[in-house]
């Protein structure tokens, strides 16, 4: 074979084996046919032990996964785990190729074996020791086969394989902020009820071992799932469901009613014992009772042990005093196919956070509200309270509010404006419904009553848009009757939507019976209409049902 | 217990002397010279005597031979010193070649030679029995003041009582019975070498 001066070329490769294979058939023809079957299952042997070699490392590393960074989610396959997971099966093949106590189906662990085995008789350790010796050689020249060609072929695959993950990186690398902008654009603004954080991506735990992970979204950990350190898929897209991972809040930890919800924040602003608790028992009960039995898409409720709490208070009938030192927020959610849910939250606000200024945290949540309930107790005036002592006696007029109206209204409206940034002179557009509690009480429900509004509007129908017309302007008399004008000067000159509701949450006095409330829907539904927010469907079929019924 | 990879050294150590044999004689056959001419020819006029005398001495030889062998593997030897088990065929084989070494420059009287060499044989044996006897579990089974020794040696094997196994013991007592029953034959055979050649002497 000529070299081209000094280099060797392919041609020159392809010509020594075309000279060389009819020489190399020759001399296999002349060798004794025991040795070529010999050859034949040593070659056999170390083909099937390289092959077994690299299955065992790929089996025994395929659930080797590389943790991320600063994280206890592990990188996804193409992101960082498949590199690992290579280097790993390389290095444990070859591993298992040099080792020829590795695979029992081989000359070398036959010798190897043998070599171990121990008798009484020197005789017989002899004779074996002929045998023995044989399948030394035969182990060595096997071994020599497989460590040889083994390394090239698992070199040349190694390589191969570096290749093509290298590729699927970059593809992968292109398609990442796909995925996480598309994300991202599903996701609604959370607010946390207890740090009144505002964030994007909540925290989530993993259902088999409870670890909190921060960044589970679309990227280097995975597409649509990721993979946690105890070894559980996480979905991490809100397509893939992550909504259903129990969600918490990422600056405070605390545990939240779900990590996605299209929500309508409701702040309940009264005196002390103006009935706020008992307005949200009295709407929970109705509303989370209609859409039950209407078979709607799964409402839930959170925390659980409130609402245990407000149904206790709906069916004993009698009201408590609520702690004056937090606000309790009450999460009414409407589960949706889609990566959000619909929700109602009602924030109880005490008063004393309205009126103390020694609370060390402001009330955040006014930042974030989309409506505002105002309840206003008549009885709370002592004319009103004189008359409807009156009319039914002491015992109707127990548990009336001891705040002034005013006074609230005016603190109210003075954290409200520090706290949501409001500027003089402008007015918010927050819509504002202000409901005028124990219109069960006679002397209250003569003139603001169903029946009153009914009939007056029925009388004066060419004064009034409409019955809603009517029930406000009628309401908002009312509050001018008994004196509460400041009320109305006051809301109406800070906020452009005002409306006016009558309520009644308990429908009767505390004796005991439980709640039978009257118009709690309503005020609601008014809110969400004005929000534009996806809960006005459900309040209008909840208030058209509870109307039917009443 | 003795395991496969500790007796192979010995079975090397065998194998090598056997094949550096093997060349020797390969040597010998292929190198000519008048010094392996004598020594064949001393070798081969075994067939002037008998068929039998031909076939005693090559078994008697070779019997020395896997005595030497047996004795190497119940003593573990390896290396060099397995070349000590074989002193014995190696002294005869020497012997031999002075033998071959006088042919050149003497007349030899082959029946002289022979009778030496049973001679040889005889003394040969003896050493190789009591060797093999030496070795452990090869003693007699029992052991008892008033059994003669002869008797003693021809007792067989006991199952129990020693720490080498039966098979051991089963091959040694073999070896030494072979011994045993060639060095009777050896004595007689020599006797009527003797007489039926002793005007050739």
């Amino acid at each position: 074979m000529e070299i081209d001066g000094d280099r060797l070329l392919p041609g020159h490769v392809f010509a020594f084996l075309r000279e060389s294979i009819p020489k190399i058939w020759l001399f296999w023809c002349s060798v004794p046919i025991p040795f070529k079957i010999l050859i034949i299952l040593v070659s056999i042997s170390a083909c099937v032990n390289i092959i077994a070699s690299l299955s065992k490392s790929i089996v025994s590393n395929s659930s080797s996964w590389k943790k991320a960074p600063d994280s206890e989610l592990m990188l996804s396959f193409v992101s960082g785990s498949g590199q690992y997971q290579r280097r790993r099966i390389y290095r444990d093949a070859h591993a298992y190729l040099f080792d020829r106590k590795s695979s029992k189906y081989s000359f070398a662990w036959l010798s190897y074996w043998l070599g171990n085995y121990e008798n009484p008789s020197k005789v017989i350790t002899f004779l074996l020791s002929l045998v023995y010796l044989v399948l030394a050689i035969v182990g060595i020249i096997e071994m020599a086969i497989r460590c040889f060609f083994g390394s090239l072929v698992y070199f040349i695959v190694n390589l191969s394989y570096f290749v093509f993950l290298l590729i699927t990186w970059v593809v992968f690398q292109i398609i990442i902020p796909i995925f996480y902008i598309a994300d991202k654009k599903t996701l609604k603004t959370q607010y946390c009820p207890k740090c009144y954080s505002a964030f994007l991506l909540a925290k989530f735990s993993c259902p088999y071992c409870g670890k909190i992970h921060s960044k589970l979204h679309p990227g280097k950990n995975g597409l649509l799932y990721a993979k946690c350190i105890c070894g559980g898929k996480l979905p991490c897209a809100s397509i893939t469901k992550r909504k259903y991972l129990k969600s918490y809040c990422p600056n405070c930890d605390n545990i939240l009613a779900g990590p996605n919800i299209n929500s309508l924040t409701i702040q309940v602003i009264g005196g002390n014992s103006s009935g706020k608790t008992a307005f949200i028992a009295a709407f929970q009960h109705q509303y989370i009772g209609v859409n039950n039995k209407a078979g709607f898409r799964s409402v839930s409720f959170f925390p659980e042990y409130s609402f245990k709490e407000l149904e206790r208070i709906y069916s004993s009938g009698k009201t408590e005093k609520s702690p004056t030192d937090e606000v309790r927020a009450y999460f009414i959610i409407h589960g949706n196919k889609g990566s959000s849910d619909d929700g109602l939250v009602f924030y109880d606000v005490p008063d004393e956070i309205i009126i103390s200024d020694q609370y060390a945290k402001n009330p955040l949540n006014f930042a974030y509200c989309d409506g505002i309930v105002i309840i206003v107790d008549p009885l709370s005036l002592l004319s009103v309270k004189s008359e409807c002592e009156a009319a039914t006696g002491l015992e109707s007029t127990i548990g009336f509010s001891s705040d002034s109206a005013e006074d609230i209204i005016v603190h109210f409206i003075n954290k409200y404006s520090e706290v949501a940034g409001r500027v003089a002179k402008k007015m918010s557009d927050t819509p504002v419904a202000v409901l005028i509690s124990k219109t069960d009480l006679i002397t209250i429900n003569k003139q603001i009553g169903k029946e009153a509004i009914q009939a007056c509007f029925s009388e004066k129908a060419n004064e009034y848009y409409g019955y809603e017309d009517a029930r406000d302007k009628i309401c908002r008399q009312y509050l001018l009757n008994i004196g509460l004008i400041n009320v109305i000067n006051n809301l109406e000159s800070v906020f452009s939507m005002v409306s006016y509701f009558p309520v009644s949450s308990i429908g009767h006095s505390e004796d005991g019976n439980p709640f039978d409330p009257k118009n709690v829907i309503s005020p609601i539904n008014w809110l969400a209409r004005q929000c534009h927010s996806n809960i006005r469907d459900y309040t209008a079929f909840v208030e058209e049902k509870v109307n039917v019924f009443n | 217990m003795y395991s496969i990879r500790s007796t192979s050294k010995t079975t090397i150590a065998l194998i090598i002397l056997a094949i550096c044999i093997a060349l020797l004689m390969y040597w010998c056959s292929a190198v000519p010279s008048i010094f392996s001419y004598y020594v064949l020819s001393l070798i081969l006029s075994k067939e002037h005597f008998g068929k039998f005398h031909s076939f005693l001495v090559s078994a008697s030889f070779w019997l020395l031979l896997l005595a030497s062998a047996n004795e190497a593997v119940f003593g573990e030897k390896r290396g060099f010193r397995v070349i000590k088990s074989f002193d014995i065929p190696i002294f005869i084989s020497a012997w031999v070649a002075i033998w071959g070494f006088i042919a050149m420059n003497t007349q030899v009287n082959i029946t002289w030679f022979w009778l030496c060499y049973y001679l040889c044989l005889l003394v040969g044996l003896t050493l190789s029995l009591r060797r093999q006897s030496r070795i452990k579990g090869a003693g007699p089974a029992r052991s008892s003041v008033s059994t003669p020794r002869i008797l003693l040696a021809l007792s067989p094997p006991s199952r129990n009582g020693f720490d080498v196994s039966i098979i051991d013991r089963i091959v040694l007592y073999g070896f030494k019975m072979a011994m045993l029953v060639d060095w009777l034959t050896l004595f007689v055979y020599l006797i009527v070498f003797f007489v039926q050649n002793r005007l050739s002497i």
